[in-house]
Order: C-alpha cells, then sequence, then structure tokens
C-alpha cells in the first residue's frame, strides 16, 4: 500500500528528500522550456540559409572559406606559439582533480559579431553581459547564416588563462604511479581505461532491459517484483490527469496503478496550490515531471542526466504519442471525459514508446543533441542522389527520404515545410529500433502523424528496404537480420495523399532504377559498408577516444565510430553519461562557458560551445589539457573540410 | 502493462474518518482486518483485478482518502476522472451517515463528471457486526436517503467479518465499468491535413 505523505512511505518511491516546484527559485532550468517544437527544424526556410547557401555559395570542397576579418586582439593571438612547451606552469601540487570550470574561451571569430568575441586576456573574464545575452539568443543563433568561421581553442601562451590547470609535473608523476598500479593489477596501461570500475553501476545496468515476471495471482511474488522493479536504473511512466496509467516502461498494471496514483496526487496538490511540480529528487533518484494537456509524464532515473535532457525524452515519447493518435483527436477523447482509458487507442503503441525509452536509457547522441547523423558521402555523390530525387518526384510527394542505418543519405522537400528532427526521430525509432515494421515485409504504408510538421492530422508514408546487392528486386522479406539494423537502407516517401499508394510505389522504382544506373546505390553501399571513422582515420595519432559535434545550424551532427574503445553497451552508456555532463555543464551554467573542461581519476574531457557548433570530447587521463584542445582544434579542422560530406547542406528543395 | 489491456477503472472512497474506509480496502483486497485504528494520512492506493460475470478483468485503482478535515487538501484535481465514488458511513453513528450528502456534494463539485445525474455512486453502511443496541441509523433510513438521490446502490457490510465486502466491491466494479464504457464514443479517425502542394509553391513568398 502507498501511503501519502508519510515519509516512510514515501521511501517506496526513494525518501523524499527536496522538492522543486516552478515556485521554488532554483528551479530555473530555462532549457528545460525550450522544447522540440521551438527547436530548429532542418533547413527551417526562416531560420539559416542553408537550404539556399548551396547554390549561391561556390563549391568548398577542396578549398577552404576566407576567414572573416578578425579583430585586433586576435590578430595577436595568432602569433603566439602554438606549442605546450612554452607552458612553464609552476602549480602547487594538487592530488588530484575534480570537475572544474575553467576560464571562458572563445576565440572563434566571425564576420561583424566581433563584439562577441572574449579576449583572452590571461585569466580575466570580460564581459558576462554579452554572454546572458548570448543565452537567450541561443535559439536564434542556431539559425544564423555564418557562411565561413575559423574557430580554434588557442592553446599558445593563453592556455593557461583558456584552458586553466594544465597538469603540473607532479600531477603527471602521479599519474605515472597510477599507470604502473594498472600496468601491474590487469596488465593493461592506464590510457585502455577511460573509465573507473563501478560494479553496481554495471550489474544494475546489465539487468535493465530485463523483462519483470508478472505478479502471481496470489501476490506471493510480490515483494521479488518490487525490488527488480525498484533496481531498475530508469523508468517513464505517462498517466492521464485522473492518475490512470497508460505507458510504463517496466512492470505491469497491478504493480504501476499504485504509483500512478501516488504521482497523480502530487502533481494535483501542486496544482490545488495554483504551482506546477517539476522534479523533485528522492534520494539518489530524480523524478522530472511533464504535463502535457490531459497526460503527465514523468521520467525517473539514477542515471547521469539533467532536468532538461529528461524533458527532451519526454517530449520525444509524447510526440509519440501524438504521432499514434493527432492532438485533437486526443483532446477530444479527453474532452468531458477525464477518466478516459488511453492505453486502448494506444494499442501497438507500446513498443514504439519503449524502443524510445530504451533507446534514451542506452543514451542516444542524436536524443542528446536533438540532432541527426548522415551518411558521410562526397558532396558531388550527394548532389546526384538528390537531382535523382528531384528528377523522380511524384506529383503528391511532400517529403522524400533516404536512410541507411539510421543515417539520413538524402532529403527532397518543398520549399515551404522544413522537416523537424524529432519527427524524423520519431520515423528512425519505428523503422530501426522497434523493428515494428518487420511484419510488413519490404514495402509498407503507414498513416501517422508527425507533430513537429503538424499535429493536427495524418501524412501517409510509403517505406520500402532495398536489397543492395540486387536494389531494383522487389524485396520480399525485409533483408536478414545477421546484416543488422546498421546497414539496412530504407527509402522514404511521405504524402499527404491517402490514396497515394501506387503513385509513391511508381516513384520508388523509378527512383531506384535511375540510382542504380548513376551509380549512386554502388556509392551508398560503399559508404554503408564503411561505416563510421575513428578518431585515429579522422586525425592520425589524435589522443581522442571519441567525440560528438554538432553543427547546430544544419541541426546535425557527426560522431567518430564507437568501436574499438566502446563496444559494449555499458561502455557507450557510460561514455553517454560524460557527454550528458558535459552538455548540461555547458548548457545550464548561468554563465554560459564557451569552453568546459572535466578530469576525472581516468578521463579528460571537453566541451566547448559556439553559437556554430557544439563539440565533446574524451581523451584518457594520460593526456595533457594542451594536447586534449590541441585534438579539439583538430577536429573543428577536420569538420570544417568535411562539412559538406558529413553534413546534409540544404538538401534537395523543390 | 500487459498485452491484453485490461480496463482500468478510478475508484474513490470517502466519508468520515473512523467508518472503516481503509479497513473495508483492507479486507477486499488483501483479507485481513486491523481492530487498532490508523487514521489515513493524505490518501491511500490499492490495486485489485476483478473478474466481471462475463469474464472480463479489469483493473480497480483503489483512491482511500482521509476523513479527518486537516488531511483534505489533496486538491480538485484528485477527483478527477473518477469511475465510481464510494461513499461509507458508520451505521452506529449517525453524524457520518449525515455528513453523506456533503460528501457527495463534494465530490460533484470538485469531479464535475459529465453528467453529474447518473454519476456512479454506491453507498455502504459499516460495521453491521456491532451489536444492534447500539445501531443509530436503520436500513429504511439509509435507503430511503438512496431513493432520494436518483437510487444510489446500497450495501451494509463488516469490514471485520468480512460481511457483504466482496458483494459491495462487485457492484462497484460493475457500476465503474458501466460508466467508463457510457462516454465512449466513436472518435472520428483524424483528418489527413489538406497540403496543396502546388499552391504552397505559388503561395511561397521566397
Ligand atoms: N467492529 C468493527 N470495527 C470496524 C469495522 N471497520 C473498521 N472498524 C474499526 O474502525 C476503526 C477505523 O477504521 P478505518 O478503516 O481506519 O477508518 P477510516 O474510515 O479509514 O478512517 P480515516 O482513515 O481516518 O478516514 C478501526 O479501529 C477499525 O478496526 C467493522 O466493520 N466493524
Ligand atoms: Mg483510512
Amino acid at each position: 500500500m502507498n501511503r501519502l505523505s508519510k515519509p516512510e512511505d514515501l521511501a517506496s518511491l526513494g525518501s523524499a528528500s527536496t522538492l522543486q516546484t516552478e515556485a521554488t527559485p532554483q528551479s530555473g532550468d530555462s532549457i528545460g522550456k525550450k522544447d522540440f517544437a521551438t527547436e530548429n527544424s532542418i533547413g527551417n526556410e526562416n531560420g539559416a540559409s542553408t537550404a539556399t547557401s548551396v547554390e549561391e555559395q561556390p563549391s568548398r570542397e577542396g578549398t577552404p572559406p576566407p576567414l572573416p576579418p578578425r579583430p585586433k586582439n586576435l590578430q595577436l593571438l595568432d602569433g603566439r606559439p602554438q606549442t605546450s612547451g612554452s607552458l612553464k606552469v609552476s602549480r602547487p601540487s594538487l592530488q588530484s582533480k575534480a570537475t572544474t570550470q575553467l576560464s571562458f574561451a572563445d576565440t572563434q571569430s566571425y564576420s561583424d559579431e566581433s563584439r562577441d568575441t572574449i579576449s583572452t586576456d590571461a585569466g580575466k573574464l570580460k564581459s558576462f553581459t554579452h554572454l546572458g545575452k548570448d543565452r537567450i539568443g541561443s535559439d536564434a543563433d542556431d539559425s544564423i547564416s555564418i557562411k565561413s568561421f575559423a574557430p580554434t581553442i588557442d592553446i599558445g601562451g593563453d592556455a593557461e588563462s583558456l584552458l586553466g590547470e594544465v597538469l603540473g609535473d607532479q600531477e603527471k608523476d602521479v599519474i605515472k604511479v597510477l599507470g604502473k598500479q594498472f600496468d601491474g593489477m590487469s596488465g593493461l596501461s592506464i590510457s585502455d581505461v577511460l573509465f573507473s570500475e563501478d560494479a553496481q553501476f554495471s550489474q544494475a545496468f546489465e539487468h535493465e532491459f530485463d523483462e519483470i515476471e508478472d505478479m502471481a495471482a496470489d501476490g506471493s511474488n510480490e515483494e521479488a517484483i518490487v525490488t527488480q522493479w525498484r533496481s531498475k536504473l530508469k523508468h517513464f511512466l505517462i498517466l492521464s490527469s485522473a492518475g490512470k496509467p497508460i505507458y510504463s516502461r517496466h512492470g505491469d498494471d497491478q504493480l504501476i496503478t499504485n504509483y500512478t496514483g501516488v504521482v497523480q496526487t502530487l502533481i494535483s496538490f501542486y496544482q490545488g496550490m495554483s504551482d506546477v511540480l517539476k522534479s523533485f529528487t528522492a534520494g539518489d533518484v530524480r523524478f522530472v515531471v511533464m504535463s502535457k494537456g490531459p497526460l503527465n509524464l514523468v521520467a525517473i532515473t539514477k542515471l547521469v542526466e539533467s532536468d532538461a535532457q529528461l524533458r527532451s525524452q519526454l517530449d520525444a515519447l509524447y510526440m509519440q504519442i501524438l504521432s499514434t493518435l493527432t492532438l485533437p483527436s486526443m483532446e477530444r477523447m479527453f474532452a468531458n471525459r477525464a477518466n478516459y482509458d488511453l492505453r486502448r487507442p494506444l494499442q501497438g503503441t507500446k513498443t514504439l514508446l519503449s524502443a524510445l525509452a530504451d533507446g534514451f536509457t542506452r543514451g542516444s547522441p542524436s536524443t542528446l543533441l536533438t540532432a541527426l547523423e548522415c551518411l558521410k558521402l562526397r558532396k558531388s555523390h550527394r548532389q546526384v542522389v538528390n537531382n535523382t530525387l528531384l528528377k523522380t518526384r511524384s506529383e503528391n510527394l511532400l517529403y522524400g527520404l533516404i536512410v541507411a542505418g539510421g543515417k539520413l543519405v538524402s532529403v527532397v522537400r518543398p520549399k515551404k515545410h522544413s522537416l523537424h528532427p524529432g519527427d524524423l526521430h520519431l520515423i528512425f525509432n519505428m523503422l530501426f529500433e522497434a523493428g515494428s515494421v518487420k511484419a510488413g515485409g519490404g514495402e509498407n504504408w503507414i498513416p501517422l502523424c508527425l507533430p513537429g510538421f503538424n499535429n493536427t492530422g495524418f501524412l501517409y508514408m510509403y517505406v520500402s528496404f532495398l536489397n543492395l546487392d540486387s536494389p531494383t528486386e522487389q524485396v520480399e522479406e525485409r533483408p536478414a537480420s545477421s546484416h543488422g539494423a546498421k546497414d539496412e537502407v530504407a527509402i522514404l516517401l511521405i504524402s499527404a495523399n491517402k490514396e497515394g499508394f501506387f503513385e509513391l510505389r511508381e516513384m520508388r522504382d523509378d527512383l531506384v532504377e535511375q540510382l542504380q544506373k548513376n551509380g549512386s546505390i554502388e556509392l551508398i553501399r560503399t559508404a554503408v559498408k564503411k561505416g563510421r571513422m575513428s578518431c585515429t582515420d579522422i586525425v592520425p595519432g589524435s589522443p581522442l577516444r571519441h567525440f560528438l559535434y554538432k553543427s547546430r545550424g544544419n541541426v546535425q551532427f557527426t560522431m567518430p565510430s564507437f568501436e574499438p574503445h566502446f563496444t559494449s553497451d555499458l561502455d557507450r552508456r557510460r561514455l553517454l553519461n560524460l557527454y550528458h555532463n558535459l552538455h548540461s555543464n555547458i548548457h545550464t551554467r548561468p554563465t554560459h562557458p564557451k569552453v568546459h573542461h572535466a578530469t576525472s581519476t581516468t578521463n579528460i574531457s571537453l566541451a566547448w560551445m559556439t553559437p556554430l557548433f557544439e563539440l565533446y570530447c574524451v581523451a584518457p587521463i594520460t593526456t595533457s589539457r594542451t594536447a586534449l584542445a590541441q585534438a579539439a582544434n583538430k577536429i573543428i579542422q577536420w569538420v570544417r573540410r568535411e562539412e559538406e560530406r558529413v553534413f546534409i547542406i540544404g538538401g534537395a528543395v523543390f | 502493462m500487459s498485452s491484453k489491456k485490461k480496463v482500468l477503472l478510478k475508484v474513490i472512497i470517502l466519508g468520515d474518518s473512523g467508518v472503516g474506509k481503509t479497513s473495508l480496502m483492507n479486507q477486499y483486497v488483501n483479507k485481513k482486518f486491523s481492530a487498532s485504528y490508523k487514521a489515513t494520512i493524505g490518501a491511500d492506493f490499492l490495486t485489485k483485478e476483478v473478474v466481471m460475470d462475463d469474464d472480463r478483468v479489469v483493473t480497480l485503482q483503489l483512491w482511500d482518502t482521509a476523513g479527518q478535515e486537516r488531511f483534505q487538501s489533496l486538491g480538485v484535481a484528485f477527483y478527477r476522472g473518477a469511475d465510481c465514488c464510494v461513499l461509507v458511513y458508520d451505521v452506529n453513528n449517525s453524524k457520518s451517515f449525515e455528513t453523506l450528502e456533503s460528501w457527495r456534494d463534494e465530490f460533484l463539485v470538485q469531479a464535475s463528471p459529465m453528467d453529474p445525474e447518473s454519476f456512479p455512486f454506491v453507498v455502504i453502511g459499516n460495521k453491521v457486526d456491532v451489536e444492534e443496541s447500539r445501531r443509530m441509523i436503520s436500513s429504511k433510513r439509509a435507503m430511503t436517503f438512496c431513493q432520494s438521490k436518483g437510487g444510489l446502490s446500497y450495501f451494509e457490510t463488516s469490514a471485520k467479518e468480512a460481511v457483504n465486502v466482496e458483494e459491495a466491491f462487485s457492484a462497484i466494479a460493475k457500476q465503474a465499468l458501466a460508466q467508463e464504457e457510457a462516454g465512449d464514443f466513436n472518435s472520428d479517425f483524424p483528418e489527413t491535413i489538406p497540403i496543396d502542394l502546388k499552391n504552397d509553391r505559388d503561395g511561397c513568398a521566397c
């Protein structure tokens, strides 16, 4: 029995310690307010001029873009020595350092925005005011059209002020000693161990996706079930405003119903006082609550995640529900009927919600960054694919997409309608994660609402999975899963026309035939087989183990392969924990640092944000900050060179 | 949630402090009774699966509330979306019977069901095991009250001796299910979005 407002019973949800509501000042998570709907869309017309920049700009392949005029103080910096050898830093000997926020650094410059550039005069933190302004305007920043940029983290003489505490000699000694211990212990060198061992977490994570057994009729196994349920690292609950359960990742009705009652009572208690319960902590568990009309969504986590990050996960779940029902029809269901049981119309949606939920629990760079990943392809090659899509476009086509294993290859869309990353995430989840489309074989016709595009009605999506080896052959069965979802290629043709199946199927046949003829299928196949590059493929000798680079204007990201350092789900989750930390640090600090550094006993990491991009990267602890900064700069340079290969700039527009 | 969806019914139990609301739920769900009194603070929740006459299984989500005034600060939304409301009094306590009407009114105001006239209430007179001499409210008086409120169902129970408890709750489940299904309508399938690609292009300023 769950009894409210008695401390010992609240312990069933963890023991209450802090409650956060809108009225309390510390709840200022402004990021939380930025939901999917306000996030930029790919090729958003009022946003970035990305859609047109392709035509207007001379090809950038090969030739670097011209540098914008740089402010004088930065020209000074340019002349400074670029080697770490110039660093003679004496530091008090510190054994180890906790995550430290360092000085601000934004040596990036871009035309006529130089007032936003912080001079890196040693240690001085200049002009907080413009940083604040910058933050408020950060949504708009995403869409500023900036044709060329040359950002670097300066690692010259100012490295001390830029990157703060550079490892002193003594500290390096400590690490050497530690390294020896590691060697002795496990035969591993210290640089092989990026995360310290946490047996409890590993154990919990290993069983995270295990099904909880059903409650026996006589309730005899209740205790065991409750223990299993509580040991989950993450829960999602969706309930109606009457407290009726709609969805839960773990546990059946018998188990969940009491909790949804408790949660709803908490929520209504605050509503009764004209307040809003947004989040609270109980023990080591964080609860984030999101109320959306007749629904309440709750994320419950023991993982490293900020409220804002959890909110964007809840947003995705909410969008999935709208995608099944549409907003007006869901509202109609609840109108005058608060007791409505939404599980009935949502039948079949559970697998989609759980696929999303598990994606979040495993850790998803795409969700963390609210951005999409593209298949790396030469610009000219992608151009051919784009043109083929345009040429074969049928009359009622709204969007046409070619997708390879969750990565976008090419998009064709009307000038007026951009494609929302949240919508694409739902589609990718359905096709590549939930496996729910498998039943239909190689060809499907799916009515769905894309809430980011329009939450009031349905669109119709024709899906065809390609057999890359003989693409013109109709795939009878979806390609065997032995290849894994990774290299599945799908053609998605979306129309508002209910009767459009045969029209779109014809377009598909035409499209595939043309792509085959002009060699694009072969190029896509090669790119798919190649997979992601490793850090050292990208920058030979790079100390980086992994990185995430988000192009904010394009709402896309690129990253190296998880292999060879992050092969297991657990390794990836720990890597994502680290990214989540960096991400929330750089996004939620009121002071809006441009560079955030973190050091643990086993790794050193960096987050770097400018109006154009976000970069997150990690290296073994044996890497110096200077080397890390250098490596980060090299990634930026690489992305700049490869920009039109790793990102889709504009796509095909009609 | 299991794959076959069981209908979930929200049932709210109201009545003065000490009439035996918690004891009734406990007897019904756990087949247990305790003579010691522990006032409910805020709200308690219990879940019970019920097999209906037609072999359908429904899940009852029982919301047990506090009778003591000082704990009744759960907010308007607490009552929202209930499928049935149970009003409990102690047959040996006339005050607890006289307040039934205000509990009912309170519920209707807070929950504001679509059709208040037909919203299912079940009235329970509890503690009938206590010696007859102490009884204050006769069955006749209670039934007259139920008639005057539009024919509410009435049960006399003992949580202590498990008298009539099953029967009362199975009637509650039946009425809740009927209420849940009453509002069921064939929702129009949402419309396809009217997008005229040609006009869109013409209308585009860029
Ligand atoms: N003899 C007898 N005693 C009962 C019966 N039902 C409950 N009681 C006793 O009455 C007292 C109050 O019972 P509760 O179930 O806690 O009352 P409640 O309505 O939940 O009270 P609040 O939580 O304060 O609103 C307890 O001491 C019970 O043991 C019954 O059927 N017969
Ligand atoms: Mg009670």
